[in-house]
């Protein structure tokens, strides 16, 4: 199988700090990959560098073979829009809260180039359907919402578009554990169905577990160790991999 | 046929926050199983029958040696095997029980067997021959007790037919009634031609189940 997505020795600093030194990496179609480390590991960098969100110093991002650099920003944007999806630990940040639930839905379906607006209508009702929120709230502000149920808006207003690509950073972060669960639950059957890959990142081992087919570990910037998930938390390595692997409170 | 054949196979834990204490766990073992045969791991506390099974399912990493595995009629070497190879030996190939069923937050016992809807039928079916009643279905296992969720485990095993089936005492928590419905189970497995490996303390499991034996002693220490 082909290549989705290609990282070839990503560098990044910020003034003295080394956010990433020498990161290649690679997702395949269908492939749930997870990025853990503690904070300031350069996980969040590095998604965002995946993304085409923050251009590296030096190294290249592939999709699909084709350098991201070589694309310009408008091809760029309009990948971001429609064949790949991002979705942010703050849903407030992603969404707008002063805008109906259904509208934020549909800004990306027509960003992708829908324009009619009843199909609009229905497909964005679908999707609150899907992310078990009542779709009678479909003109309902957001800023109304529960956090789960931003999470669960944000999420469907990236998935809208069936994207190729989801980047995820802390999806479940910062919210309650019943919550956490739910959210979980239809991030696990919502990729599944849609075929999605996904490059997911984390602090939280037990989230990495249930979702990733793939782990990275991550410490000042550099990947100190991958594999299968079950394997590289079973059979951790890495001094710093033990370590993270052996804080995990057991529940 | 061959089905698995491994050998040569070291695995030495380095444990970085215990003072890098390094432990030798196996040194050169090995084992081949045909198809329809089962082989039973046995030895002392220690001797590293967990990890062997482990190591055959590619959950740890030897540091030497080969795993191979009949897959889509080609052995394939799991040690050296890229991770995505990996994944497809274990989603068509390779089943494994662990000793423990990893329950899911809100996923119900049903589903946590079919694994997608299309499979529901033949989950209620396998849940219900090891005594799962229709009641328990719709539960998330994470409440049930423990033989009830070592049965959901086997059900997810035995839902469908593996060429190579690997179990870590899959009758530790049964009672004799469902102890033997296992031994069944897996009895018609070797009939359909499985290559099996398991760890069964239960001596009566062993007889019932195991073609051969396969003993491992633990490794000297330095």
């Amino acid at each position: 199988m082909s290549l989705l997505l290609e990282a070839r020795a990503l560098q990044k600093n910020y003034g003295r700090i080394t956010a990433l030194a020498d990161v290649s990496l690679n997702l395949r179609p269908r492939e749930i990959l997870a990025i853990v480390g503690e904070s300031g590991s350069g996980k969040t960098t590095l998604l965002n560098v995946l993304a085409g969100r923050i251009a590296p110093d030096a190294g290249e991002v592939f999709y699909n073979g084709a350098p991201l650099s070589a694309l310009g920003e408008l091809k760029l944007r309009k990948l971001q829009r429609s064949r790949w999806g991002f979705i942010q630990q703050d849903p407030r940040a992603a969404l707008r809260l002063d805008v109906s639930a259904g509208g934020n839905i549909g800004e990306r379906l027509m960003a992708a180039g829908a324009r009619h607006y009843g199909e609009i209508r229905a497909t964005a009702r679908q999707w609150l359907n899907a992310v078990e929120i009542d779709p009678e709230r479909l003109d309902d502000m957001p800023k109304f919402f529960s956090g789960g149920m931003l999470q669960r808006l944000q999420i469907a207003a990236t998935l809208v578009t069936e994207p190729e690509i989801v980047f995820m950073d802390e999806p479940t972060g910062g919210l309650d554990v019943s919550v956490q669960a739910k959210i979980l639950d239809l991030i696990r059957g919502l990729v599944r169905r849609l075929g999605l890959a996904v490059v997911l990142v984390t602090h939280d081992i037990g989230v990495a577990r249930l979702l990733a087919d793939r782990l990275i570990v991550m410490r000042h910037g550099r990947i100190v160790e991958t594999g299968l998930t079950d394997q590289v938390l079973d059979d951790p390595h890495h001094e710093y991999t033990q370590l993270l692997v052996s804080s995990v409170l057991p529940a | 046929m061959m089905m698995l054949a491994a050998s040569g196979l070291e695995k030495t834990f380095s444990l970085h926050l215990q003072g890098g204490t390094r432990l030798d766990v196996l040194r050169g073992a090995g084992l081949g199983v045909r198809a329809g045969e089962c082989v039973a791991l046995s030895g002392p506390s220690g001797a590293g029958k967990s990890t062997l099974l482990r190591a055959l399912y590619g959950n740890y990493l030897v540091d030497r040696g080969e795993i191979l595995v009949r897959h889509a009629g080609e052995l394939v070497d799991l040690v050296t095997a890229p991770a995505e190879t990996v994944m497809e030996i274990r989603r068509e190939t390779l089943g494994y029980v662990s000793q423990f069923l990893r329950a899911i937050p809100r996923v119900s016992a049903l589903d946590v067997v079919a694994g997608v809807p299309e499979c529901r039928d033949a989950a209620a079916k396998i849940l219900r021959r090891l005594g799962i009643g229709e009641k328990l279905h719709a539960l998330p296992p994470a409440t049930f007790s423990g033989g009830e969720q070592q049965r959901v485990n086997l059900a997810r095993a035995f839902i469908r037919d593996w060429p190579v089936l690997l179990l870590d005492e899959p009758t530790a928590s049964l009672d004799a009634e469902n102890r033997d419905i296992v031994i069944r189970l897996m009895q018609e497995a070797k009939a359909k031609g499985a290559a099996l490996v398991g760890i069964f303390h239960d001596a009566f499991v062993r007889d019932a189940i195991a073609d051969r034996t396969l003993t491992l002693e633990p490794v000297r220490q330095n």
